[in-house]
């Protein structure tokens, strides 16, 4: 039992408590039950209307007691269980933000997402159906040993009954289970076309041949689609039923054949028709709550493994201490660096690289390159976020070590091109305020948005406006590096110039160090030294500084076969 | 209620077959129920009936009958009406112009195609149970006044009044349910913050912190609003059970003080009572779902009434065929301005002047934003010109020959679609397949069976190809791609530029190429550059070079 074990992650044992309440609670409308026929019998035999206080008494206590534990048990197991789903949601996430970016691309981030979020929530919506169930089973034992007590034959025939309906409700049960997957998959193959028309509309509008093709297939697909939703609602009507039927039949023999085999049952007969009927809602409540209890039991499976999974996905040195490293560096360098991408079979396999680059303090890079020549990976490698197969990155010739990564990570402040734009900015202090109005200003955005309460009033905005904010961001976590990706590739022809001419020299000026990738050939003058990336191969190409020489570049020289020098 | 005028309106004629099978269930209920209690005092006086028990049988057998009967009937004409309104939706959908979809947006389309019909799918039937027991219920209250007529009074006043305490403590609940949902949806929202801003947060330690700090008291937060949730639902719960046990001890405690004859009928109506809690429940969760119902049926309605106001508009685009070679298409001071909802302009396109001719090569370059995706739907006529012309063979298009028009156009757009299916198939299809397959290189990967593709998860670059294949195989004398070959790699995109296109070419198509592969623009034989929603050519570039001239 996987919820169990979810339960139980809080080390208490809180089951037993649950099952406390339960047996309260079934134990508080079995009491009603019998006193409520037995006042009613009493009146009936004594041939006058009477009130028998003492009974009055009993029946107010316990229809009191059955709506405490009732609603305790119910809160209890809610609490417990929401205890331990925040527990593992707070573990996973834990785990998740130690991954390795390579191992958590590739793990899927749509699946990792839908798997903690739709587990939680499976289990939190259903935790009172968990605890119901478990009541259920001990109100409808309690019940059958009342009948039990008053005439055994009964209690044998019905329990027979019962099992033996329950053992055909199951197999009904499985054929309107094999009539829900049915289902699903018109379902899915009915969605299919909806995305056709959708997500293909411009291809759709483009050929009438299509357009017909698809309405002739979606309308075959939703009369089949009909017909098998109304099949699963034939099952489950006749399961229904079927159910119902069986009381029926139950309340039957019990009036008309158990009189036959024990004539002295005959004067109770009302007491055992009233528990039958108390049987229905814990019965029908039962079996509308197995699907759910089913569907939870597996949700509390999933984020059991989930975790195990998610501990596979750590990064080397990750969850450790980092040593902090200096802002006064003097170059970073990555030798020899090359990364495969493993080949799906039949495709040629890509690998970058070696590349050797030695970038130092307050210089302006660019990297240009085509679609696909790996750009962005030769980003994800000089931020330490992808691992290289082969080489070396390091800084001041140090290599960065699982250890450093963390801290050699903090001295770069990236804008990717894939870029994520955080509302929140994290670590304002009142300086950072003042130099965010200036920025905002500066990137012409003061209008659109604003910084407030540690974040951005506004982030909706177009993928243009959106980089600029988060190049205000970026700068705000004073970074002594910014690397960027395509930044400028959204920006109009105005703010684009005034990016290149303007605002790049202005942070280098400051002593930034920009590595920056560009397809902007018309300004590639702006930085002090270039690289083009053509099918993973770096190669620094001459050109000529625009400025006058304010920087000597070039002092920093790759040997490519040199070893490195430290540790 | 709107929802009965539409049911009616739907729903084909055995309706009041079904209604009055409806009305069969509470009668053999209330026969059953007088058994139940007849037998109970009599059998110790008088033995076993043979007579009731015949009777029994009947009620049982006729309850069974008509209960599934009228059930799985509701159910089949549920269905059917969804079908029809379903595939009445998703013709308007087809018939409607690209700008009227993307302004309804597909979200809400999709919303209705598939969550809406779902809610009556799931909402129909129920309504029928919460019919039948309300039916029930109507007939169990003349059996009960009909014993007792203070027993009536009473227990279908407490029992009323334990539905009112209930539909009043759900809008608490409702409430609380809103706070948990919104606190559960602040986890998610961080946590895909997590996972979308990833790199972001690897990059800096104090983000880091700040976002699992954030979710960590998110997640505390949503635990104990979703408990609180909890401990209100199991109140309310509880209690409404409780209201409807003390019923019964309404019968037997509080009614015979005032009745002095009950002890004749305490029998029947303690039974009675007992067994009207049931219904009581189904009609009290049924209640609310006629709205569900009247909302789902409503969205539905009012999208059929936009679509079909914007697909009378597109008729007129089929009514002629475009007859004859295409030798050349273009635009001639052709503008389009995208508006927001005020009217603002957002961005304006032309005037765009532009020639196509067949058997030749054009490439389109341009920046992000510079307008090559609206040039290229409104050179396919999938959004009209605020003003200028499409012209064909050097004349303009007619409205009328819209549709025909864009039938001879192939695209493979950047946000291209590829269906599993393939849909236009022809004759010579089959043998095509296999031979289209191994020249994209593709053959090892995907197999086409049935006319659909074994697999359609792949990367990018192999769904484009495949997407080029099904363009290949409508075999339309215009070809438009769109960064086609931004995502295959090096050695693919070497057989794109040098084999494919020339191929296209020698097959005498128009091609229309949107690239930035500067080290291919030999290929083209004349090149457009786009900046600001403005073109101008900047090729052919000669043949040696194979340089950007920008």
């Amino acid at each position: 039992m996987n919820l169990v074990r979810l339960l139980n992650v809080s080390g208490e044992k809180p089951l037993r408590r649950l099952i406390r309440y339960a047996a309260v609670s079934a134990l508080g409308t079995t009491v009603i039950l019998a006193v409520i026929t037995y006042a009613a019998k009493t009146i009936h035999d004594a041939q006058e209307a009477f009130v028998d206080l003492r009974l009055a008494m009993i029946f107010v206590a316990s229809t009191f007691i059955y709506a405490t534990a009732e609603s305790t048990m119910i809160a209890h197991l809610a609490a417990d269980l929401e205890q331990s789903v925040n527990r593992i949601r707070m573990a996973l996430i834990h785990r998740l933000r130690h991954a390795d970016l390579w191992k958590l691309e590739h793990f899927g981030r749509s699946r990792l997402f839908e798997s903690i979020t739709q587990n939680c929530k499976a289990i939190s919506a259903n935790s009172q159906y968990i605890a119901q169930a478990l009541r259920s089973v001990i109100l409808i034992l309690m019940i059958l040993v009342y009948i039990g007590t008053i005439s055994m034959i009964a209690f044998l025939l019905l329990s027979g009954m019962i099992t033996a309906a329950s053992l055909f409700y199951y197999r009904l049960g499985k054929s309107l289970e094999q009539a829900r997957k049915a289902m699903g998959d018109h379902e899915a193959r009915l969605f299919d076309y909806v995305s056709d028309l959708f997500d293909g509309f411009k291809e759709q509008r483009l050929c009438s041949v299509r357009s017909q093709a698809i309405s002739q297939g979606f309308a075959a697909q939703s009369l089949e689609t009909a017909n098998a939703c109304s099949r699963v609602h034939q099952h489950t009507w006749q399961q229904f039923v079927f159910g119902e039927t069986t009381f029926n039949v139950m309340l039957g023999v019990v009036l008309f054949i158990v009189p036959l085999y024990a004539p002295t049952v005959s004067s109770n007969l009302v007491k055992i028709s009233a528990a039958i009927l108390f049987l229905g809602s814990p019965i029908f409540g039962l079996m509308q709550s197995l699907a759910v209890l089913r569907a939870t039991e597996a949700a509390a499976g999933r984020m059991l493994v989930l975790e195990e999974e998610l501990a596979a996905l750590e990064e080397k040195g990750s969850v450790d201490p980092f040593e902090p490293l200096s802002a006064n560096f003097s170059d970073i360098r990555m030798q020899g660096i090359e990364f495969t991408f493993p080949a799906p079979p039949g495709e040629p396999a890509f690998t970058i690289g070696p590349m050797d680059v030695c970038i130092k303090r307050g210089e302006t890079v660019f990297i240009s390159g085509g679609n696909g020549a790996g750009k962005s990976t030769f980003i994800k490698l000089l931020t330490g976020l992808y691992h290289p197969a082969r080489g070396q990155l390091s800084l001041d010739g140090f290599p960065v070590t699982p250890a450093r990564l963390a801290g050699f990570r903090s001295l770069i402040a990236p804008v990717f091109s894939d870029f994520y734009l955080f509302s929140r900015l994290y670590g304002l202090t009142d300086d950072d305020l003042a130099e965010a109005g200036r920025l905002m200003a500066w990137m012409e955005m003061a209008q659109v948005s604003d910084i407030r309460d540690q974040g951005f009033t506004r982030t909706d905005l177009s993928t243009g406006q959106r980089k600029r904010l988060a190049l205000v961001a970026a700068l705000l976590e004073n970074k002594p590096i910014l690397v960027l990706d395509e930044w400028a590739a959204d920006q109009d022809a105005r703010f684009r110039k005034k990016f290149y001419r303007e605002i790049l020299p202005a942070l280098s000026e400051k002593g930034l160090t920009i590595i920056a990738v560009t397809h902007d050939d018309r300004y590639f003058d702006t930085a002090d030294r270039r690289f083009h990336l053509d099918e993973g191969k770096l190669t620094e190409v001459a050109h000529s500084k625009k400025k006058k020489g304010r920087k000597e570049t070039g002092s920093c020289v790759i040997e490519p076969g040199r070893k490195d020098e430290t540790v | 209620m709107k929802l009965f005028r539409l049911l009616v309106r739907e729903i084909p004629g055995n309706f009041n077959a079904t209604l009055a099978m409806n009305a069969l269930i509470p009668v053999s209920t209330l026969v059953f129920v007088a058994l139940i209690s007849t037998v109970s005092q009599t059998t110790a006086t008088q033995g076993v009936s043979p007579r009731l028990m015949f009777m029994f049988v009947i009620s049982i057998i006729v309850f069974h009958i008509t209960h599934t009967h009228t059930l799985v009937t509701a159910s089949r004409d549920a269905e059917q009406l969804i079908h029809r309104l379903r595939t009445r939706l998703f013709d308007l959908v087809r018939q409607t112009d690209l700008i009227t979809i993307e302004k309804i947006g597909h979200a809400s389309l999709q919303g209705v195609l598939t969550q809406d019909t779902q809610v009556l799918s799931q909402v129909l039937p129920i309504l029928v149970i919460g019919l039948q027991q309300s039916l029930m219920l109507v007939f169990l209250a003349a059996y009960l006044a009909w014993l007792s007529p203070l027993a009536c009074v009473l227990s279908f006043g407490l029992a009323g009044l334990a539905v009112a305490l209930h539909f009043a403590r759900v809008k608490t609940i409702r409430l609380l349910m809103r706070r948990a949902d919104t606190a559960e949806r602040t986890v998610f929202k961080g946590l895909s913050e997590l996972i979308k801003g990833f790199k972001e947060i690897r990059m800096s330690g104090s983000r880091a912190e700040g976002v699992v700090g954030h979710l960590a008291g998110a997640s505390t937060d949503a635990g104990e609003s979703n408990a609180q949730l909890k401990l209100k639902w199991g109140r309310n719960y509880a209690a409404t059970e409780a209201l409807l046990y003390s019923l019964a001890g309404l019968i037997v405690f509080v009614v015979p003080v005032f009745a002095p004859d009950f002890h004749k009928v305490v029998m029947p109506a303690t039974i009675v009572v007992i067994f009207i809690a049931g219904p009581v429940c189904t009609v009290a969760f049924a209640t609310p779902m006629v709205t569900q119902a009247e909302l789902a049926l409503e969205h539905i309605a009012s999208m059929e009434d936009r679509l079909a106001a914007a697909a009378a508009d597109t008729a007129t685009e089929t009514r002629e065929a475009l007859e004859g070679r295409l030798g050349s298409i273009g635009l001639t001071r052709v503008t389009h301005t995208y508006r927001d909802d005020q009217g603002n302009s957002l961005f304006a396109a032309g005037p765009l002047d532009a020639q196509f001719k067949a058997g030749r090569i054009t490439f389109i370059t341009g920046g992000n934003g510079s307008g090559k995706s609206t040039l290229l739907r409104l050179l396919t006529g999938l959004i009209p010109a605020d003003s200028g012309q499409i012209l064909v063979n050097g004349s303009p298009l007619g409205i009328e020959q819209l549709q025909s028009y864009r039938d001879k156009i192939c695209a493979v757009f950047s946000d291209f679609h590829l269906s599993s299916r393939i849909y236009c198939i022809n004759d010579h299809t089959p043998g095509r397949i296999d031979e289209l397959l191994s020249r994209l290189d593709i053959s090892t990967k995907v197999k086409v069976e049935n006319n659909t593709f074994s697999t359609t998860d792949l990367s990018t670059g192999q769904r484009k190809r495949l997407a080029l294949m099904v363009a290949e195989l409508e075999d339309k004398p215009v070809m438009v791609l769109d960064e086609w070959a931004a995502d295959q790699d090096p050695h693919f995109r070497r057989i794109f530029y040098e084999k494919l296109l020339p191929d296209l070419k020698d097959r005498g198509k128009i091609i229309i190429c949107v690239t930035h592969d500067d080290r291919w623009f030999h290929m083209a034989d004349q090149i457009y550059h786009m900046e600001e929603g403005r073109m101008k050519i900047t090729g052919p570039p000669s043949q040696d070079t194979g340089q950007h001239t920008l």
